[in-house]
Order: structure tokens, then C-alpha cells, then sequence
């Protein structure tokens, strides 16, 4: 009898134990199995979506199959570390070690026989936007097939991105009429920082090691920092993978114009826990050729060089990641002038001036920078929640050669280093209730040195800049609809230390700091039939830089004095000053204001994207001519910094078609329009254009692929540009005593402005297990043209015909 | 890894200093062009100077003919040219790359009876009385010499010096290289 109560008693006992053990969540333990993973599946090459994929995650019976969208959902994953594999018939299996904080990966695929290997995106941490704003990508396909020179020439492949040089190897990228210090470049999430105030400082950027690109399109301040004012440009290179067997990437190409080509080796091993990866790569070209001419000294040659260590454990991750980019290069030996007459001579002359026989041989005017990174890079989560701690040190060297008299011909006529800290602090919340928010705090530490020896007075002062920002963003999904709102407060805080150009060199110091508050607001909202709006309005602002404020005197033709260095008398007469110590200075910022609209179409065979923005900046910054000065040299128009109000308004257009498995069409359009508020123009902003392909994959065997492509463009002639002002005209009224520029000050151009023109390219590619070849050729036809953009168009044509040949190898 | 990280971020620091910019000696930029006319031995007449001055350099002040030039009619002069920037001389510079520099010389018509003409910046083959030479055997232009003609007013003196690296010849011309300076002066006889 007692046996039997005891039994019954143990019995409850151990029953209710267990129910309790059920409902009560056990602690030190993970939820159990109630992680859930979203993903999209695309094919690489075309970007299109792949249904019907296998997504699994090893050593467990969880599966899922991607739908019509490639869209995929795990879900009861127990850990919230694991690998997941990812198949598809006729595409190389992609594995990747993943873990549930990345949220919303993009599983590239490549077919079974293409050279590149499949990669995982993941969305959330690494390069993650503002998601309301336009963002535009080259997938690394399109990257390969681009043959682009330099980030400039790459990044105009994107609609509503465009380019401003000075000659062939100088390129910087402009985002909706915007670019220097109006927009940001990010490398391996860190912003890189150089001279980004002159025309002709290009960002020092290895284009080996590029191989994803996006473009943000709107204000993206909140999220990056002051300066993205037109937009953010994204570089990354891969990131080192764990798991992986020894890859050898070989790159070589070479280009017909010019000459010459290059290598770039890349050796990548993926352990346990630790992924490595080392690139190597060089440059070199010689004196490049107009369809009529050869353009003497513009020859050019790099090194670049990087190392990345990855570092794995559990929910810990750090990255080291090192590099240096060594660049020289020459500018047109027959742009250089020194007095509006040589200019009138220059720009008269059929031929460049100095133009003489074909070399490889870098003389004046040229540049030498060398650009140095060490970033380091953390990641931990705890309970859910992500943390990141990015530190990057750079160290940029700029050297500027001009044609000068004697032994100074071997010496700079600027040479400065800039070398920057900056540190990142990011803190990403779990989702709650379909409310995500991050947090973030960012501050950049950066010193600016004239080095001595120049013999001539430092263009530019020395400084010092601190500038550090708090940010958070919420995004709140509802249905069909996503909800973003961000806010940004930034402390900037300078000190400057020049000379002036007197007898004495008078030094000066000044102190000033400025605050400011910037938000977003953005909307998504996807339709069931494959539409998907966005529409994005956020404000931005960007300190003066150091030219704006600062130059005074001669640079290349023209002479500019900055913000701060004259005045205007009772007559409005300038008067350049004179500049002393002074630590009361109130400078304001310029401030903007985006809205950008973007509707995207996607089905089964076509994409489209229209984007339609209006950008206004206040105290645009910028420089208007206030009169003549007769010097030792000849008659000069001079500039002063000024500030006006602007607006750019304009729309881009991308549609890809996929009319056959065989065939594909992709059309492009810009168009922007930028005028001061009182409808006056501004300069260089660029013209509409139009670019279109087809892309013909003749299924021809043995190869893998065999794709011949024909990329016709048509840039039109710019509008609402500046009126012309002749050298003539600008003589005669400095001999008159005249100030042309009295009862208009508007912007004014001394050449006239470039006809549209029409440009096509072509090339054929082929793959063939694990080679890659493709023969290109720009400007097939050889059509002699001028960029609106590009300042050295007074002097010359752009490149002729140029065949690019590229053949790559992985082992 | 605290620590590893506190230490590149102190690296990172030290390489800022507080400095000004260095002093430079200004070689490029020419304030001060004077222009020495002596009078050649046994004649009454004094020496003559004239100068363009460009004190705010590249600012907006225009320059100076700080003074016009009055010769003596019928006098032969040597003229002497000299450039500065503030106190320092870039004249030996300019006589040390010889080879890489030209002035040019224009005049109103006939106003010397030596060189007779108007100067060679509208034609390389016009006459002047270069005294100096490089070390290819082409005239620089720093040393001249001028016989002053009958009185006369309202006449001007120009000199263009153009840097010309690997074009200067025996045909180059006022068209060739860069400018570094282009000035005119009035010229009185009496």
C-alpha cells in the first residue's frame, strides 16, 4: 500500500516537473529553435532571381526552396550560428558560414562553368542604408566586364552618376551634379579621406580590388557622415571567407591606347577560424592617343598592395585590413599655361601644344600619391543585440609637380600629408515587434602638414579637423510597408595654421567649430504585382573645405581667392586681406536638402528603376569671377568663394530586358538640371545622356560562354550652361580699366561648350572553365570628342579607339 | 585586444603636430621687374630705370608701372633687365637656365634708330641688339642694346619672357612656351 502511494507520488512528481520544465523558458540557453532566417537567391551574372533553389543548413533537416522572387525563409533554426548551403541545378553550390544576426542575405549564384565563384551578401551589417533612399549597384559581373581605369570611369556606368577629370588619368566620381567634397566614398565601410576639394585630386582607390560597388543617391548623411550631400559611394573588395580552399586569382589586362596594362595576383585561404587573403596588382601605360593626336604625357603607373586577416569565433569577429596605392601619373603636357594669352594659344591650337613622339616617360606636370590604410575591425554579439567597433588610420601623400624653371622641376609645387583616425562605434537592437533600430557613433580625427622644400608658398594651410556624431535609425515594417526615421547630431571643431604670401610670410592661426542636427524620412512600399516604391527626403551638411576658404592666387589658369581671404569695400571692390589670429570665427556649413522618389518594376524578364530627386543646397559654396587683375605674367580673371542658394533637380532611367535566354537589352538614361534660386547657371554640371546595350550570348560550344555586346551612347550637348567670355574680350577690358563683371557675375566659360556626341563600344567574352577573356574596344568608330566635364577639354580630344583585352584565371 | 587597439589608436594620434606651414623662398611668383638703361661712355645722359611692381603678388591689386621710361634722343643705352620676388633675385635663375628662357622685345615703329622696326614678338627675324647669350648660342635677353631715335611721346617698350624647356631655338618664337612675364611700358624721348 505505501509502495504504490510512493510510486504515484514520484510519478506526479516527476509529471509535474515536466510540464513546468515545458512552459518555463530554460535559461543560459538559447530560445529553442525559434530562429528564422530571410534570403534572396539571385543569379550573379544577371542579377535575376533564381526560384526553386535548395537552401539548407548543414547537419540539420531544415530545408527551404526559394519562391518566383528567390526569396527563401528558414525558419526553427536552433543555433544561431550554422552552415548554410545553398543549390541549384547548373549553378555552382555556394556554402557559407552564417549566423542569424545577418540579416536578409543575397546569395549570389554563377552557373557551374563560369570563372567566379558564387557570394553571399550579407545586408544588414556591412554597407547596410538607408533602404527608403535610390541605391544603384554593379553586380561584380558588370564590374569585370567594364574595363574601367579608375573609380570615376567605373562608376559612371550607373545612371545618374557621371564623371569630372582633368584629362585621362584624373577622375572623380559625381553623383546627381554633386561630387569632391560633396560626397562621401566609403572603403571597406571606411570613408576615405584625401584632398577631396580640387578638381583634379582623383580618390586613391585600387580598381583591382574592387568587386562590388553601390551607390546611394540620396542624402545619405545620417548614416555616413557630413559630406554626403549628393549621395555615398560603397567600394568593397571581399570580404577573406572561413572554410575555404586555397584560391588563386590571376588579372591581367591590356590596353592597345596608351600601350601598356597590368597584373594583379590575389591568394585567398579560408581556416576554421581565421580567413586570409593578400592582392598584389600593378599598372602601367605610356603617353595615351586622341583619334588625331597623341597626347603627350599622359602616361601613368601604379602599385597597390593588401592584406586582410579575418578572425572567427562564435559571436566574436575581427578584421585587420591593410593596404597601400602608389599612384604617378602625368597631366597633358600642352594644357599647361601661365597667362591668358598661352591659354588662347593653347585652346587656338589644332594639335595640343608640346605634343611630341610616344613615351613612356612621366615629366611635368604630374602627380605622386601614395595612399596608406590600416583598419581595424570588431564585431560581437550579446543577446541578440550587435556591436561594432571599426577603426581605420590613413595616411594620405600628395605630391603636385608644374612645369617650373631649373632644379625646381624636380620639386613639388605641393606636397602634403593628411593623416586621418577615425573610429566607429555601432550598436544594432534585435528586432522587436517589427521595430529595428541602430545607434551609432562616429568621429574622425584628421591632420593636415605643408612638407617644406617646395620653393613656392603653400597653396593650402595646415590644419587640424575633430569632428564626432551621434546617430540612430528606426525602421518599423507594417504589411507592404516599411517606415524609416533617422536623426544625426555632429560637433565639428578645426584649427588652421598658414602663412600668407607677403614679404614675411605672416603666419595666422583660426579656430572655429560648428553643430548641426540632420534627419531622414523615408517610406518603401512594395505592391503585390512587382512594384515597389521608395521615397526619401533627408537634409545634409558639409563644413567648408580648406580650398573654399582658404586659397589665394594663381592654380593652373585661374586665380581664386577664398572665403576668408578678402573683402568687399563700399564699392564692392575686392580687397584680398591680409589674414591674422583669430578664434571667434562664426563659418557657416552649407546645408541641403534631398527628396528622391524611385519606383521599381520587376518581373520575370524585365527590371526597371525610374528615380526622379531635387536636391537644394543652401550656402552652396562656390566660385564666381569679380574682375581682372593685370600680374608680372599677363591679364588674369579672378574668382572669389562665394555662397548662393542652388537646386538640382533631375531623373534617371535604367531598364534591363531579357528578351531571350540569348538576348538582353539594357537602356539607361540621365537627366539633370542645376540652376542657382535666382535661375542663373552653374558650372560643370553634367550634360543628359543615354546609354544602351545588347548583350548576345551565342551558346556556341566548347566554350562556357561566348557573348558578343554592342554598347551604343549619346551624350547630348549640356544645358542651361554659362555664357562665353572670350580671352579677347577679357584683355581689352582690363586695358580699358573696365570690371566686365560689375553688372553680372555670373559663371562664365572662356570655350565653347562641346556638341552632344555619340560613342559606341563593344566587346566579345568568353569563359571556358576556370578562364576569362574579353576583348573590348572603346570609341570603336575613333570619334574625335569633348567632355563637357573634363577641364582639360580646352586643350584636346578624349582618347580614340582603344582596344581593352582581358584575360583572367583562377586556380 | 583592449589593449592592441588603445595603442593604434595613440599611433594614430602622434603623427599630428601643431605646426604652421614652412617658410618658403618664393621662386616662382615675380613681384619687381626693373629695367636699367646706361647711357653708353661720353654722352650727358643719366641712367634710367623704370620698374613694374606687383606688391600683393597674386592678388587682386593690379600692378604698378611705378614710372615711365624717358630716354635721351640720339643716345645709346645698355639696358639691363632684373626680376624679383620681394628681396630675392630670381635673375641668375633665370640666366642659369638660359638655355630655357627668351625675352622678346616690341617697340612703336622706328622709334630707335637701333634696332630699326618694331621689335621681334611680332616677328622672331625682326631686329634687336641682344648683347647676351645662351650656351647654345641664342640670345636670352637680360642684356640689350638701344640707340633712342628722334624725340618723340606716346611711345610704349614691351617685353614678353618666355620659359620655353626643350623648344627654345633659333625659330622659336614670342608663340612658344609659357609666359612669365608680359609688361609694357610708355616710352618718352626727349
Amino acid at each position: 500500500m505505501k509502495k504504490h502511494v510512493a510510486l504515484n507520488v514520484l510519478r506526479f512528481i516527476v509529471t509535474a516537473f515536466s510540464i513546468i520544465s515545458l512552459t518555463i523558458p530554460s535559461f543560459g540557453q538559447v530560445d529553442s529553435c525559434t530562429y528564422s532566417l530571410e534570403g534572396r537567391i539571385v543569379d550573379m551574372e544577371t542579377g535575376e532571381p533564381l526560384p526553386f533553389a535548395n537552401i539548407s543548413i548543414k547537419e540539420s533537416k531544415i530545408v527551404a526552396v526559394s519562391d518566383l522572387n528567390g526569396e527563401f525563409e528558414l525558419e526553427n533554426i536552433c543555433n544561431d550560428e550554422f552552415d548554410l548551403i545553398v543549390s541549384f541545378i547548373g549553378y555552382k553550390t555556394v556554402l557559407h558560414h552564417h549566423d542569424i544576426y545577418h540579416k536578409l542575405p543575397v546569395i549570389h549564384m554563377v552557373k557551374d562553368q563560369v570563372l567566379l565563384e558564387g557570394v553571399v551578401i550579407e545586408g544588414e551589417y556591412h554597407g547596410e542604408h538607408i533602404r527608403s533612399s535610390a541605391i544603384a549597384e554593379l553586380t561584380k559581373a558588370e564590374i569585370q566586364k567594364s574595363g574601367a581605369a579608375n573609380l570615376g570611369e567605373l562608376t559612371s556606368n550607373i545612371s545618374g552618376v557621371s564623371m569630372i577629370s582633368t584629362g585621362q588619368n584624373v577622375s572623380k566620381p559625381v553623383i546627381h551634379g554633386l561630387h569632391s567634397s560633396r560626397i562621401l566614398i566609403i572603403n571597406n565601410g571606411i570613408r576615405h579621406i584625401f584632398q577631396n576639394w580640387g578638381n583634379e585630386h582623383a580618390p586613391e582607390i585600387d580598381i583591382n580590388a574592387v568587386e562590388r560597388v553601390e551607390v546611394i543617391k540620396g542624402a545619405a548623411t545620417v548614416k555616413y557622415g557630413s559630406s554626403a550631400m549628393g549621395g555615398v559611394i560603397l567600394i568593397d573588395g571581399n570580404d577573406p571567407e572561413l572554410h575555404s580552399d586555397l584560391k588563386i586569382d590571376l588579372k591581367s589586362n591590356f590596353k592597345t591606347n596608351g600601350k601598356g596594362g597590368g597584373v594583379a595576383l590575389g591568394v585567398a585561404k579560408g581556416y576554421d577560424r581565421l580567413g586570409l587573403k593578400f592582392d598584389l596588382g600593378g599598372n602601367i601605360l605610356g603617353d595615351q592617343q586622341a583619334p588625331n593626336y597623341l597626347l603627350t604625357n599622359t602616361s601613368m603607373k601604379d602599385l597597390a598592395f593588401s592584406g586582410n586577416v579575418l578572425y572567427h569565433e562564435g559571436k566574436f569577429q575581427t578584421e585587420i585590413f591593410a593596404s597601400r596605392f602608389y599612384q604617378q601619373f602625368g597631366l597633358l603636357r600642352g594644357s599647361v599655361t601661365e597667362s591668358l594669352l598661352d591659354l588662347q594659344q593653347a585652346m587656338n591650337s589644332e594639335i595640343p601644344l608640346y605634343t611630341s613622339e610616344f613615351d613612356y616617360i612621366i615629366s611635368t606636370p604630374h602627380q605622386k600619391i601614395k595612399h596608406d590604410l590600416l583598419q581595424v575591425k570588431s564585431s560581437y554579439i550579446y543577446k541578440e543585440h550587435s556591436f561594432t567597433m571599426n577603426y581605420a588610420f590613413q595616411s594620405n601623400h600628395r605630391r603636385e609637380f608644374d612645369v617650373r624653371r631649373g632644379t625646381n622641376n624636380e620639386i613639388p609645387s605641393i606636397n602634403l600629408v593628411l593623416n586621418s583616425n577615425q573610429l566607429d562605434f555601432e550598436w544594432i537592437l534585435p528586432e522587436k515587434e517589427r521595430l529595428e533600430s541602430k545607434f551609432g557613433l562616429q568621429t574622425t580625427y584628421e591632420n593636415n602638414d605643408n612638407l617644406p622644400g617646395t620653393n613656392t608658398n603653400s597653396f593650402v594651410p595646415n590644419f587640424n579637423n575633430f569632428q564626432t556624431a551621434l546617430f540612430g535609425i528606426e525602421t518599423f515594417e507594417s504589411g507592404n510597408n516599411v517606415f524609416e526615421a533617422g536623426a544625426r547630431f555632429d560637433w565639428f571643431v578645426t584649427e588652421i595654421r598658414g602663412r600668407n604670401t607677403d614679404a614675411v610670410s605672416t603666419p595666422y592661426i583660426h579656430n572655429y567649430s560648428m553643430m548641426n542636427a540632420s534627419g531622414t524620412l523615408g517610406w518603401i512600399y512594395n505592391t503585390q504585382n512587382s512594384f515597389t516604391s521608395r521615397v526619401n527626403i533627408a537634409s545634409s551638411w558639409r563644413p567648408p573645405n580648406i580650398a573654399e576658404l582658404y586659397v589665394y592666387g594663381k592654380h593652373q589658369s585661374s586665380i581664386e581667392y577664398g572665403l576668408m581671404h578678402y573683402t568687399l569695400d563700399e564699392n564692392n571692390k575686392v580687397i584680398g586681406t591680409t589674414l591674422t589670429s583669430n578664434n571667434n570665427l562664426d563659418i557657416q556649413p552649407e546645408k541641403g536638402l534631398k527628396l528622391i522618389y524611385s519606383l521599381e518594376y520587376e518581373k520575370k524578364k524585365t527590371q526597371a528603376v525610374l528615380t526622379a530627386y531635387l536636391n537644394q543646397i543652401y550656402h552652396y559654396l562656390y566660385a564666381k569671377p569679380a574682375g581682372i587683375t593685370k600680374t608680372i605674367r599677363g591679364a588674369f580673371p579672378y574668382f572669389i568663394y562665394t555662397r548662393t542658394n542652388a537646386r538640382f533637380i533631375g531623373a534617371d532611367m535604367d531598364v534591363n530586358l531579357s528578351q531571350s535566354t540569348k538576348l538582353k537589352h539594357k537602356l539607361s538614361l540621365s537627366f539633370l538640371y542645376a540652376e542657382t534660386f535666382d535661375h542663373k547657371p552653374l558650372i560643370e554640371i553634367p550634360p543628359p545622356s543615354v546609354n544602351y546595350s545588347i548583350d548576345w550570348n551565342t551558346g556556341m560550344k566548347p566554350f562556357d560562354s561566348f557573348n558578343f555586346a554592342v554598347e551604343p551612347s549619346y551624350t547630348f550637348k549640356p544645358i542651361n550652361y554659362p555664357r562665353i567670355i572670350t580671352i579677347d574680350e577679357l584683355i581689352s577690358a582690363e586695358t580699358n580699366g573696365e570690371n566686365i563683371f560689375q553688372n553680372n557675375e555670373e559663371v562664365f566659360d572662356i570655350f565653347p561648350i562641346p556638341d552632344g556626341y555619340f560613342l559606341l563600344n563593344a566587346y566579345a567574352r568568353l569563359a571556358f572553365k576556370n578562364i576569362f577573356l574579353q576583348f573590348r574596344c572603346n570609341n570603336l568608330l575613333n570619334v574625335p570628342y569633348r567632355v563637357y566635364t573634363d577641364r582639360l577639354r580646352y586643350f584636346s580630344d578624349q582618347t580614340g579607339r582603344n582596344f581593352v583585352i582581358t584575360a583572367n584565371i583562377q586556380i | 585586444m583592449r589593449n592592441l587597439f588603445m595603442l593604434l589608436f595613440l599611433v594614430g594620434m602622434i603623427s599630428c603636430d601643431k605646426d604652421l606651414p614652412p617658410v618658403e623662398n618664393e621662386e616662382e611668383v615675380i613681384t619687381d621687374v626693373v629695367l636699367t638703361f646706361e647711357p653708353a661712355a661720353g654722352t650727358q645722359a643719366t641712367t634710367v630705370t623704370a620698374t613694374a611692381s606687383d606688391p600683393d603678388g597674386e592678388g587682386p591689386e593690379p600692378i604698378g608701372i611705378v614710372s615711365d621710361i624717358t630716354l635721351l634722343n640720339n643716345t645709346t643705352y645698355n639696358l639691363t633687365v632684373s626680376f624679383k620676388n620681394g628681396t630675392t633675385d630670381l635673375t641668375s635663375e633665370i640666366q642659369t637656365e638660359g638655355a630655357e628662357h627668351m625675352i622678346f622685345y616690341g617697340f612703336s615703329t622706328d622709334i630707335f634708330t637701333s634696332p630699326l622696326g618694331d621689335g621681334n614678338i611680332d616677328n622672331r627675324e625682326d631686329a634687336v641688339n641682344y648683347s647676351d647669350q645662351d650656351i647654345n648660342g641664342e640670345p636670352i635677353g637680360l642684356a640689350t642694346s638701344w640707340t633712342s631715335g628722334a624725340a618723340n611721346t606716346g611711345a610704349t617698350f614691351k617685353l614678353v619672357l618666355k620659359h620655353q624647356p626643350s623648344l627654345k631655338s633659333s625659330t622659336s618664337t614670342v608663340n612658344d612656351g609659357s609666359t612669365d612675364m608680359d609688361l609694357t611700358w610708355p616710352l618718352t624721348i626727349n
